[in-house]
């Protein structure tokens, strides 16, 4: 520092963001409630202002970001039991990561990280994960999927017509949620995939459950265990891209697997609509169908604001909010109308977290505002990129308003 | 980590003046009033009401004993009875960040009513008479995303930002960013309604006669001085629950028009319309005087002078960029400077006019317009007309806190903050370190084309440094008793909530003498968020 600077902090975290650390994160919440809302900048009417699902269903603000931060300040000094009220707090959020970024928009600060941290600490303790939780938990250690499906089906859903290469560059990860719950947009990737000749093959029986959903409810170890094996698989298989159609997917191999392991990666990680993006500039996707149809997009949290690891003052997610919107808006007869709350603002689908599993009202809830919000717009659809919330909309929707992942539309049109 | 860092709440059972008996019969009470979804009492929900945004060591953060979510005005009518006959203390909140302690607990038995959850609805948006009718959870930005809409604007939102509720910063506050030409916050008040703290509700204002909220006067002496001014009584005099606030036209688009992603957003305003201008000034006495100058042109929009520790935290997008800008001397190297933005509100004509006029002022008195080199307006500044980056202000070291935030005329305002002369700048200056640099900072804030002005002295906290939290409470105290030592006690208004009061009374015309003898008249059971606005000293309980 020049020598015209007095007096710097004397603590020099101050000066760089040193990276995660629990304390020292709690530590420097402000309190400015921030964490409430949308971008201040972005608010485009008071009904549908706000960001944080689980502060706008239970009101009280130990809730949002800001209360969770008091909570692990009071746990860390001893001043408050790590109870099952502890455990029902830090739960009943979807870890989507809104007021992540609204926080680091103003401190350098993880709060998700914070969350995912107090989850780890109410596992060492005996009250998390939750009962709902602990049940597919065991199936993940039992079936290498949370659903207590057979490992062996993992590929039932392939259609016949469709035939994977014994060995490829590129490695199609399909992810439990497709596998198992949402065979269709596993069999619209593969289609995609055939229809624009792209060479993939499948892990099977390697492929394991990403360790998302371990990692989400703070078991940490199983999450590390089941990443590791997958990497493992893939590094052994030579291939040198890895497509997942999960956002969730997506986000473990490309986040959080850095977080929790050392292991080198020897293949690079796409969702799905990036390779599409390119197969559609190089010309080997071509839509031949006009569909006529009025669509709103939803940024799944995980392949938006939490899809990049976070670099302080730099934006994350950026290239995914524009990828979708470029894809369906080269789709024929395909009009994108947008919500209020896009991108870094958007809505979550209320299914994370293991919410869906351990809250499925909140989770229902959540959601039912996500589809009001996509009525306000006219659309006759409203599409994500994301098994985990194409299932939660879904469920809300009932018949009010079609739901599609991108991939559904995508193969409709070629 | 030290205890420091992470001070947090005791259990409120730790406390002498818990008593369980009292807990149990208000916990009773309070459910069968609001339901047992909307009290809790649950030290996991209580402890996230135990501090405001000033670090702890400064204030000790405490768990109030229950937090309730009124739906209504006759829930908070029905509590506030109820308080009056157990006995036990109200304590309303907004956003709750306040930052002089108005929000937090400090006895045993408070009932934190948090106001914002479920009164949060815009009761009325008068686009033909310009104003809106808010309940207390209504946020900045809530509000002016809906008056863009039908071409109104509000006057900006405080330094704390535009997640801060428009009621109660209302009557806190609220220096804004348009304030050059709408004035300061509690000028805008229109109607009010307010349950006092024996349970009465009253309409003030137009709303007391004809239930419409559009003007600020009522019959009789106005008793909207009940609920506003620079102590602000922090819900000590009664809790607010429905307040009108001024709108005005806005020229510009009706969707706030931002561009990027979050941290990188850039504000672009039609340049037609609106233009901002970073203006270098040859000394402190001519940026005075340029303030005078353009308030007597009646031009400008927002007028501020700022100093580099504003202009960098509001601007950076990380620590690592502030200490680095900070370090290239950028912000620095402007001083002193004034920011103004003009605007085109009947036409596009009027802003060439304006434009003409700043023009002459500043070769009159010989500054230069400066290149915006960072972008710092599409950043910053054009922000500052909807919403405020201050809680960015904690980002380099942790929290900041003041002296000096007063309202006077521009040219005292320079007098009580200026650099190397102010007494706050020498009180910091000996108190740095452990204190953080941050090049004497100096706001000057113009309001109704320099009528009045606000200035402000914020210097950076160090939140991690026992030693630093420790220097900024004795630097506070030492400017504030020796400016009342001195009988200049300029800064000591807005400071001096709840006890603060009886020290700066006598040095300032005795108002502490009415405002104890309103406390006692309005709430004669002293339990309307003691001590605020002023101790009550033979009901304070014994330490």
């Amino acid at each position: 520092m020049s020598s015209a600077v007095k007096a710097l902090p004397k603590d020099k975290r101050w000066l760089k963001y040193p990276g995660f650390d629990l304390a020292w994160n709690v530590m420097a919440c402000i309190r400015c409630s921030r964490c409430y809302y949308v971008h201040t900048w972005d608010v485009k009417s008071w009904r549908f202002s706000e960001i944080c699902p689980s502060l706008k269903r239970y009101m009280f603000s130990a809730y949002s970001a800001q209360g969770k931060m008091d909570i692990g300040i009071a746990i860390l000094t001893g001043k408050l039991k790590v109870s099952q009220k502890v455990a029902e707090i830090l739960y009943k959020c979807t870890l989507c990561g809104g007021c992540d970024v609204m926080c680091k928009d103003t401190m350098d600060m993880e709060p998700v990280k914070v969350f995912e941290a107090l989850r780890e600490i109410c596992v060492k303790e005996g009250v998390g994960p939750l009962p709902q939780h602990k049940r597919f938990i065991e199936s993940i250690e039992k079936n290498f999927n949370p659903y207590n499906e057979p490992h062996e089906k993992r590929l039932e859903w392939m259609p016949k017509d469709v035939k994977p290469a014994e060995k490829a560059d590129v490695v199609y990860f399909v992810g439990c949620t497709s596998a198992y719950r949402r065979p269709e947009i596993a069999q619209a990737t593969v289609r995609i995939l055939k229809a624009a000749k792209v060479d993939f093959m499948m892990l099977h029986p390697e492929e394991y459950c990403c360790g998302g959903t371990a990692l989400r409810v703070g078991v940490r170890d199983l999450a590390k265990k089941m990443i590791e094996h997958n990497i493992e698989a893939i590094n052994k298989s030579g291939a040198k891209t890895v497509v997942t159609s999960c956002a969730g997917c997506y986000n473990m191999f490309n986040v959080k697997a850095r977080e929790i392991t050392n292991m080198k990666m020897n293949f690079k990680v796409l969702h799905i609509t990036e390779l599409i993006d390119s197969l559609i500039k190089e010309g080997r996707i071509k839509f031949t169908r006009e569909l006529g149809l009025k669509v709103t997009y939803h940024d799944p949290c995980h392949l938006g604001r939490l899809s990049e690891p976070w670099t302080p003052g730099k934006p994350v997610g950026v290239k995914h909010y524009e990828i979708p919107r470029r894809i369906l808006s080269r789709i024929p007869g395909v009009e994108l109308v947008e919500m209020e709350r896009i991108k870094e603002n958007a809505w979550c689908c209320g299914a994370g977290g293991g919410v869906k599993a351990a809250y499925p009202e909140f989770a229902e809830w959540t959601a039912k505002e996500r589809i009001e919000e996509a009525k306000t717009t006219g659309a006759e659809a409203l599409v994500s990129s994301c098994p985990f919330c194409k299932t939660n909309l879904k469920d809300a929707a009932e018949d009010e308003m079609k739901i599609y992942d991108i991939t559904e539309l995508i193969l409709q049109a070629i | 980590m030290s205890k420091m860092e992470l001070l947090a709440s005791e259990p409120i059972e730790a406390y002498p003046d818990y008593d369980a008996k009292k807990h149990l019969e208000i916990k009773e009470a309070l459910i069968r009033i609001l339901g047992p979804e909307w009290v809790s009492d649950e030290p996991e929900i209580t402890q996230a009401y135990s501090r405001d945004w000033t670090a702890p060591g400064i204030l000790e953060p405490r768990r109030p004993e229950f937090v309730v979510l009124p739906g209504s005005v006759e829930d908070v009518r029905a509590i506030t009875k109820l308080a009056n006959r157990l006995k036990f203390n109200l304590l309303p909140i907004g956003t709750g960040l306040c930052g002089l302690a108005g929000t937090l607990p400090n006895r045993g038995c408070t009932v934190t009513v948090d106001l914002a959850k479920r009164m949060n609805r815009i009761i009325r948006l008068d686009s033909k008479n310009m104003y809106a009718v808010v309940e207390p959870g209504v946020t900045y930005a809530q509000l002016h995303a809906e008056a863009l809409k039908v071409g109104l604007t509000l006057s900006g939102a405080p330094e704390a930002g535009a997640q801060a509720k428009v009621l109660a910063n209302h009557l806190f506050f609220a220096l804004t960013g348009k304030s050059q030409r709408y004035g300061h916050a509690p000028h805008r008040i229109l109607g009010a309604e307010i349950v006092l703290p024996d349970g009465e509700l009253i309409c003030l204002g137009s709303a007391a006669t004809t239930n419409e909220y559009f003007w600020g006067s009522g019959p009789g002496p106005d008793l909207i001085g009940l609920i506003r001014g620079l102590t602000c009584s922090h819900g000590g005099l009664g809790i607010v629950t429905k307040l009108a606030v001024k709108l005005y036209p806005w020229p510009g688009p009706r969707v706030w028009p931002v561009e990027g992603y979050i941290p990188e957003k850039r504000v672009i305003l039609p340049k037609d319309k609106f233009r901002w201008y970073l203006i270098k000034l040859p000394s402190e006495e001519k940026v005075i005087e340029a303030i005078y100058e353009i308030g007597r042109s009646e031009i400008g929009y927002a007028v501020h002078h700022f100093c580099a520790y504003y202009m960098n935290t509001w601007w950076a997008k990380s620590c690592e960029e502030y200490w680095r800008t900070w370090e290239e001397g950028y912000f620095q190297k402007l001083h002193p400077s004034l920011a103004v933005c003009l605007a085109g509100l009947t036409s596009p004509k009027q802003l060439e006019y304006e434009e003409k006029i700043l023009k002459q002022i500043v070769e009159e008195l010989g500054g230069e317009f400066v290149k915006d080199e960072k972008n710092w307006i599409e950043y910053t500044a054009s922000n500052w007309l909807l919403d405020a980056q201050g809680p960015r202000m904690h980002r380099p070291s942790g929290t900041y806190s003041l002296f000096a935030l007063d309202i006077l005329d521009p040219e005292w305002a320079d007098k009580v903050t200026r650099p190397n002369e102010s007494l706050g700048d020498k009180v910091r200056e000996k108190y740095t370190p452990p204190l953080v640099d941050d090049d004497h900072s100096h706001w000057i804030h113009s309001i109704e084309f320099g009528h009045y002005a606000v200035g402000e002295q914020d210097f950076l906290v160090e939140k991690s440094s026992l030693e630093s939290v420790k220097a900024s409470m004795q630097s506070v105290m030492e400017y504030i008793t020796t400016a009342l030592k001195e009988g200049s006690p300029c800064g000591v208004p807005q400071m001096a909530s709840g006890r603060l009061n009886e020290f700066a009374g006598p040095v300032m015309g005795n108002y502490h003498v009415w405002l104890r003898k309103i406390k006692e008249a309005f709430d004669p059971n002293y339990v309307a968020n003691p001590p605020y606005p002023i101790p009550i000293p033979e009901k304070e309980p014994k330490p």
